[in-house]
């Protein structure tokens, strides 16, 4: 599944970063503490139309839900 | 002696740069503030403090990620402060690991402790300390909490030496480099290190020795080596992942967690201020207070007073006569007859009498009364953007920004742009993307900021006196409804074919305090009085010369002077927009120089005091032709301060491209207010 389909309250796993995505996005997701094997946790529905909010670290992330669905996730 | 204080965007940085320097940095709580280095004297220590902007990484992806480097690299200093956030240490750990490749003394500091504790975070400093070899500290800035430690450890700044385990492909890559940069000697690893990540500034920086041909065939031989291994995808991605392993190493053995993962609390807040709905409706209330507090309820009556006290009114009691009184001088009822009473027993007239009353007096003076105004937004400002609000706003408009080519961080120059459109300009540095930063910078003139707002009062106050709020609403958001229809322009034509993507964080809401809040508001009035001080000195006694002088002399009447002539040679331009007559070009020409200029300028201009202005412009202005005039004020070019900054951030191309833009937008806007005014009025 897609990070973009996570619902409120799943922790999740990243799998990978599918080929089209966008480098500097990428790097920025590193720098982020995003990568893959990170486990992440989506501690809401999403409110804001067009962005999911996820959570790493104890820090929300705001990102487009049209490059989350980019990124192929695991539920844990 | 010189200290750099670096660490990620939001971790507390300037809250711990004005506590260790007792300085009035502006403290964000949105990713990205300090978007040009400050530099303090430290308190307790010796030397000097320089502030960076927050980074992610010493390998610059936005232009304020470029200043850090820079002073990383190419300034001499004593240590560096590396400050962390003890909530997401791992993540703050990646730029830490570069600090300590670049070899130089260094003081790690964990701060927002408090907020670590809360959440069930325990941090072992001694073992951290240990494993990295130089000292750590927890601390909490905004408490003041660690201070006298971090003080302290400046005193004896250890140097440390790398530990990352690259493996031995890297290492011997990173000893073939070194020798190809001999000197530069204590960051050498470091150099070798960011050649191998393609990090394009170093490599700009290396070209001294000219051997970067050389230099990149040995990162190419190394990434092909690298790769085999098939522990990740390209060298990159190879040091990112063996610096991780380090920081997973640090962090099994130094943190440790009473719960994995904490309910943040702010989510309840969250679901009315990010709604897609009640998000929107609430900003637009939020808009709309903002403006009735200013402009209405605190505001108006604050600049009412003031005005009593400086310029020449009716009224008969004041503070000023009321103090004078007791002295048993009459007829002293404010400033104003204070000053000509004053100048006149000095035995000062004439043209001198002229220049300090009719010029620099009556200009300073009508800019002096709105100051309550722009205080109080400030004041608001600065309350929204310290609580974390921005950054909901950004991510609330994401979806509609997207459709203009834009993303939400472009809302936070833009929102800078309502106090001043300097500084927001500056502030695009947060924004990756070229395109979309290029595009924030021609849109945020466009925004109108706080010394347009003069020219609003005093139009709004004799034309419009029953709608005031609502009026100054509208001409407040006219810039950002204008912007937004550019941008769309723009993208689809200028900018076609540019991606951008938004990646935000959502910092936690932090209460500010107030003593801060009014601290902070004392210091951008003062710098607003400061540089608008300058313009208006200059600028008022420019326009008294040009108005009182003609080109063969003195100037019998206003219509034979110089300022005159020039605005009587545009003005046929302007008929078409309503406000075709030589004094209202003469108010545009002022307005060049700063904003504050235009309302400034007109007691001159007209050749009458402050007091006397309003009639003034109901005999040269209808309500048509004055909504005309403050629309084309809102959107022509801000200021000569502004320009110069586009200038310097974007180029001497897209500075003339953003004056253009602006005279011909500002021009059209008008022309159709103008016509409905007609239509209406």
């Amino acid at each position: 599944m897609t990070l973009d389909q996570v619902k409120a309250k799943q922790r999740f796993k990243i799998k990978i970063f599918n080929n089209d995505f966008e480098e500097t996005l990428l790097e920025k997701l590193h720098n982020f503490g995003i990568y893959e094997e990170a486990i992440l946790y989506k501690a809401r529905e999403n409110t804001t139309k067009g962005v999911i909010i996820f959570q790493i670290d104890n820090k929300e992330i705001g990102l487009r839900i049209s490059d989350a669905q980019n990124i192929e996730v695991e539920i844990i | 002696m010189k200290y750099i204080l670096v660490g990620n965007p939001n971790v507390g940085k300037s809250t711990l740069y004005n506590a260790l320097t007792k300085s009035s940095t502006v403290v964000g709580n949105f990713p990205g503030v300090t978007v040009e280095k400050k530099i303090g004297k430290l308190v307790k220590s010796q030397g000097s403090l320089i502030d960076l902007p927050g980074i992610y990484s010493l390998a610059p992806s936005s232009l304020d990620e470029g200043v850090s480097s820079d002073v990383l690299l190419d300034q001499d200093y004593a240590g560096i402060i590396n400050i962390l956030d003890s909530t997401s240490l791992k993540r703050n750990l990646h730029l830490t690991l570069q600090l300590l490749e670049l070899g130089k003394p260094m003081v790690i500091v964990n701060n927002l402790k408090n907020e670590a504790n809360s959440l069930g975070i325990k941090i072992n400093t001694k073992k951290m300390s240990e494993i990295l070899g130089v000292d750590v500290l927890n601390a909490s800035a905004n408490t003041l909490e660690g201070i006298e430690e971090i003080n302290e450890s400046l005193k004896n700044l250890k140097t440390p030496k790398s530990k990352v385990d690259y493996g031995e492909i890297v290492e011997e890559f990173i000893h073939k480099i070194r020798k190809l940069i001999p000197h530069d000697k204590n960051k050498r690893r470091f150099l070798a290190l960011s050649c191998l990540e393609k990090n394009e500034k170093i490599l700009d920086y290396l070209q001294k020795y000219g051997k970067n041909t050389e230099i990149l065939q040995l990162v190419n031989q190394c990434e092909e080596q690298v790769v085999v291994l098939g522990e990740a995808k390209n060298l990159k991605m190879y040091l990112f992942h063996r610096r991780r392993i380090f920081i997973e190493k640090i962090a099994n053995e130094c943190v440790t967690f009473e719960s994995t993962i904490t309910e943040l609390k702010d989510h309840k807040i969250d679901k009315i201020l990010t709604h897609k709905i009640l998000g929107v409706l609430t900003f637009l209330l939020i808009l709309f207070t903002i403006y009735k507090i200013t402009f209405d309820l605190i505001g108006n009556p604050l600049s009412d007073y003031l005005d009593t006290l400086i310029n020449q009114t009716d009224k008969k009691e004041t503070l000023i006569s009321n103090f004078f009184n007791i002295f048993g001088i009459e007829n002293m009822t404010n400033l104003y007859s204070v000053a000509t009473e004053f100048l006149k027993t000095i035995g000062v007239n004439g043209l001198a009498y002229s220049l300090l009353i009719d010029g620099v007096y009556s200009g300073v003076g009508s800019i002096i009364i709105f100051v309550p105004q722009i205080a109080i937004l400030f004041f608001l400002l600065t309350f929204l953007d310290s609580v974390g609000y921005f950054s909901r706003v950004a991510l609330l408009f994401d979806h509609l920004f997207m459709k203009i080519g834009l993303s939400g961080k472009s809302l936070v120059p833009l929102i800078t742009g309502v106090g001043c459109n300097v500084p927001a300009v500056l502030s695009t540095r947060i924004i990756e993307s070229k395109k979309e930063r290029l595009m924030t910078i021609l849109l945020v003139p466009f925004m109108s900021c706080s010394a347009r707002i003069p020219i609003y009062l005093i139009f709004v106050n004799v034309f419009f006196p029953k709608q005031q709020a609502v009026m100054l609403l509208i001409l407040q958001m006219i810039g950002a409804i204008v912007a937004v229809a550019l941008a769309a322009i723009l993208n689809s034509s200028v900018f076609k074919k540019q991606k951008s993507n938004l990646l935000i964080e959502i910092p936690p809401y932090r209460l500010p305090k107030l003593s801060y809040l009014i601290r902070i508001t004392f210091e951008k009035v003062k710098d607003f009085l400061k540089g608008a001080g300058k313009y208006i000195v200059i600028g008022t006694i420019l326009v008294w010369f040009l108005t009182t002088f003609s080109f063969t002399g003195l100037a019998l009447e206003q219509e034979d002077s110089i300022l005159a002539f020039i605005g009587k040679s545009i003005a046929p331009l302007f008929n078409p927009i309503g406000f075709g007559n030589w004094q209202s070009m003469s108010a545009l020409i002022s307005g060049f120089m700063a904003k504050e200029m235009v309302v400034a300028s007109l007691p001159i201009i007209y050749g009458v005091s402050s007091d006397a202005l309003d009639q003034n412009m109901l005999l040269h202005f209808t309500q048509a032709s004055a909504l005309s005039f403050v629309v084309f004020n809102a959107l022509y070019v801000p200021c000569i301060a502004t320009i110069f900054v586009i200038k310097q951030e974007a180029g001497t191309k897209w500075m003339w491209f953003s004056i253009f833009l602006s005279l011909a937008v500002a021009y059209v806007v008008s022309l159709l207010v103008y016509l409905i005014g007609l239509a209406i009025f």
